[in-house]
């Protein structure tokens, strides 16, 4: 409205300066720069560069005219100038007003004489013109010094506002990344305290996992250890002492095959290991290094630093036993022999080598040695039902009898020296006869070692070509040759020389 | 109260006595008085030195009680210089029963059933076509005997020669010849790793 109101001035002072110019004649155009500039203003718009350049009249003129030369557009121009500074301002009022009184100079000159008296009125009405022109310049002054702080204000606001919505902006840029770090934060710890829960709660399982083993164990160890009768009562019972079907006749605890290693590395402290039985200390001696414990048929040799279980050795009780699952790697089907020795099935040595008759594949029974131990097992279900610990190759001394062995089982002719007392069974193994502790089952001794044995009908096996009957038999029993005469197992045999056939048994030495 | 303190020592030390009796009786020996009479009164174990390497390895073996029975056995025993000369890792620490098996297979390497005499391996020998013998031990494999001169050479599997160096030390339930050089079995497939 005030730009409307700014225009509609201009224009008004536009048209009365050439009406007030027409009286002059044409020749205004050659007067000086304020004709030209009210010729300016009339042409309005272009070319008013070259013909300011081509003017004379002083800066403030010409700062004058150039407001007013842009027309339409002036009070932008004005504004422009004036935005400059009030100095400035005053000083082109002063032009024009210089101007103005210039102008009307050189009509006066112009003008006849006999005109005084018109002239006065129209020096008057001049001299009003000008006044409102000045007015009017006020005016315009004052309402572009207005529209200016107006729009300082305006820029003001708007910086204000810029910098209001730049400050909201990072206000909320900040809250934002707040928002996001408390939320991370909040998703961390969440994740943490989670992960800790997690934790804990293996922790305390495991824990409360271990502590029910060791109690199995420590019950099973005190319980079922002296007795041997364990199979024919945990059958009756009809528990299987929370273990897995296969798992609990192991009397270890219920640790499948190969968990045992486990514990390797661990706080012995962890699991409830039991002292090494006294009858067995000398074979598990502790030194300033390590001490021994015994715990589900391993010795853990443990660490005296550390307490931590450096490593562990298998008893017989700790392998198969049966009722386990024979490992499938070394199954009747897949095995190819490399799992025996091949005095057990494949010959090694001799096929008329003794042990190898004791056992023979057959259709419902395989044999295969592991760990020490001769294993039966069943060709169709893969099951462990047999178990024969060997000596030599097997751990003998320090090792448990596994489950299920209570029963007497001597050779005839060493019954007479190895009967069970109550102190010390004896139990034979391929191999030897073995003095077993029938409180721990553990083998505390070898009673007696035995040969391969040979039978009557069979092929004198290799390595018996040498004499080796007992002195107290030697005059009666001497090799001649018809017939050799040789020592096996507590028994002397008469063997023909050609043949090699072990013929008969002529002398036991033990019954 | 004098006599009252005589008797609970008296008490107190026939306890301690009974208490010793299951050790004394069966353990110590691993035999029983049967056995231990069958063995006769100078055994293998008695004559061996305790302190020598090749019994601390039959005692890890648990073969040391084994040579108070009856047997009889015929063992050919390395002198300590010839454990000292086996390769390092072989059998360092006989006490370890982390060698336990290793120990039992050497040492039942070193046992024969029955009692052979030097004489009964020269024979042997001498009948044999190659002039060697096959010698079964009680651990199951076998080893070679050759005559070097009169001396009895063994040679075990991997090649390893024993000259013997004392032989027929008789004992009551066997004899044991000296050897210069410890017989390294072979290791059977199957058999269980060294821990």
């Amino acid at each position: 409205m005030t730009r409307l109101f700014l225009a509609v001035g201009v224009a008004a002072l536009a048209i009365a300066a050439p009406a007030s110019a027409k009286p002059g004649g044409g020749n205004g155009g050659h007067g000086g720069g304020g004709d030209r500039g009210g010729a300016q203003f009339r042409g309005g718009g272009g070319g008013h560069a070259s013909m300011q350049a081509r003017g004379g009249g002083g800066g403030a003129d010409r700062g004058a005219f150039r407001m007013q030369s842009r027309g339409g557009g002036g009070d932008r121009s004005a504004f422009r100038m004036q935005s400059r500074g009030g100095g400035e301002r005053q000083s082109r009022a002063f032009a024009f007003q210089s101007h103005g009184s210039g102008h009307a100079s050189v009509r006066a000159d112009r003008g006849p004489s006999f005109r005084m008296a018109g002239r006065t009125a129209h020096q008057d009405r001049q001299a009003f013109r000008a006044e409102r022109v000045n007015r009017q310049q006020m005016r315009m002054a004052d309402g572009n010094q207005f529209r200016v702080n107006r729009n300082d204000r305006q820029q003001a606001r708007v910086m204000e506002r810029n910098q209001l919505r730049a400050n909201r902006i990072n206000e909320r840029q900040q809250m934002q990344a707040n928002r996001f770090n408390d939320r991370q934060m909040r998703v961390d710890n969440r994740m943490a305290a989670r992960d800790q829960l997690r934790l804990d709660r293996n922790d305390n399982r495991a824990a409360l996992r271990n502590d029910a083993r060791a109690n199995r164990i420590a019950s099973l160890a005190a319980g079922d250890w002296g007795s041997r009768d364990r199979w024919d009562r945990g059958f009756s019972r009809g528990s299987i002492d929370g273990c897995p079907p296969g798992l609990w006749m192991k009397n270890n605890g219920c640790l499948p095959p190969g968990q045992e290693r486990k514990l390797l590395g661990q706080s012995i402290n962890s699991f409830r290991a039991a002292s090494v039985p006294l009858a067995l200390t000398s074979f598990y001696p502790d030194t300033n290094d390590y001490y021994w414990r015994y715990n589900d048929g391993y010795m853990y040799q443990v660490d005296r630093r550390s307490n931590l279980v450096d490593a562990l050795l298998p008893l017989i009780g700790g392998g198969y036993v049966p009722g386990t699952m024979f490992p499938s790697a070394y199954s009747p089907y897949y095995s190819s022999g490399y799992t025996f020795p091949n005095y057990y099935g494949n010959s090694y040595f001799a096929d008329d080598y003794g042990w190898n008759a004791f056992y023979p594949d057959t259709p419902y029974m395989d044999y295969r040695y592991l760990n020490g131990n001769v294993y039966g097992v069943d060709p169709y279900s893969g099951m462990v039902e047999d178990v024969i610990p060997t000596y030599a190759y097997g751990y003998g001394v320090g090792q448990m009898l596994p489950a299920g062995y209570g029963y007497y089982n001597v050779p005839y002719q060493y019954r007479n020296m190895y009967y069970d007392t109550s102190d010390y069974n004896y139990w034979y193994a391929p191999g030897a006869i073995y003095q077993v502790d029938p409180s721990s089952q553990l083998i505390t001794a070898v009673a007696s070692l035995l040969s391969p044995g040979f039978s009557v009908g069979q092929q004198l096996p290799m390595g018996y070509d040498v004499y080796n009957v007992p002195y107290a038999y030697r005059s009666t029993y001497y090799d001649t040759p018809n017939a050799w005469y040789r020592y096996n197992n507590g028994y002397i045999y008469q063997v023909d020389p050609t043949t090699r056939l072990v013929q008969a048994v002529v002398a036991s030495l033990l019954t | 109260m004098r006599k009252a303190a005589l008797s609970l020592c008296l008490a107190a030390a026939m306890i301690s006595t009974s208490a010793c009796n299951k050790n004394d009786a069966s353990n110590q020996s691993g035999q029983t008085p049967a056995a231990a009479k069958a063995a006769g009164g100078k055994t293998i174990a008695a004559g061996l030195a305790a302190d020598s390497r090749f019994m601390a390895a039959a005692k890890a073996a648990g073969i040391d009680k084994t040579l108070t029975g009856p047997g009889p056995y015929t063992v050919f025993v390395p002198d300590d210089a010839a454990f000292a000369k086996l390769p390092a890792g072989s059998l360092d620490n006989t006490t370890d029963p982390a060698q336990r098996a290793k120990a039992t297979s050497i040492v039942t390497y070193h046992m024969l059933s029955g009692t052979v005499l030097a004489a009964d391996i020269g024979k042997a020998i001498d009948n044999a076509k190659d002039h060697k013998t096959l010698m079964i031990t009680v651990g199951g494999p076998t080893f070679t005997a050759s005559k070097d001169g009169d001396t009895i050479v063994l040679t075990d599997s991997a090649g390893n020669q024993a000259h013997v160096t004392k032989a027929d030390d008789q004992y009551s339930n066997g004899v044991v010849h000296h050897i210069d050089a410890v017989l390294t079995p072979p290791e059977p497939k199957g058999a269980p790793a060294s821990k």
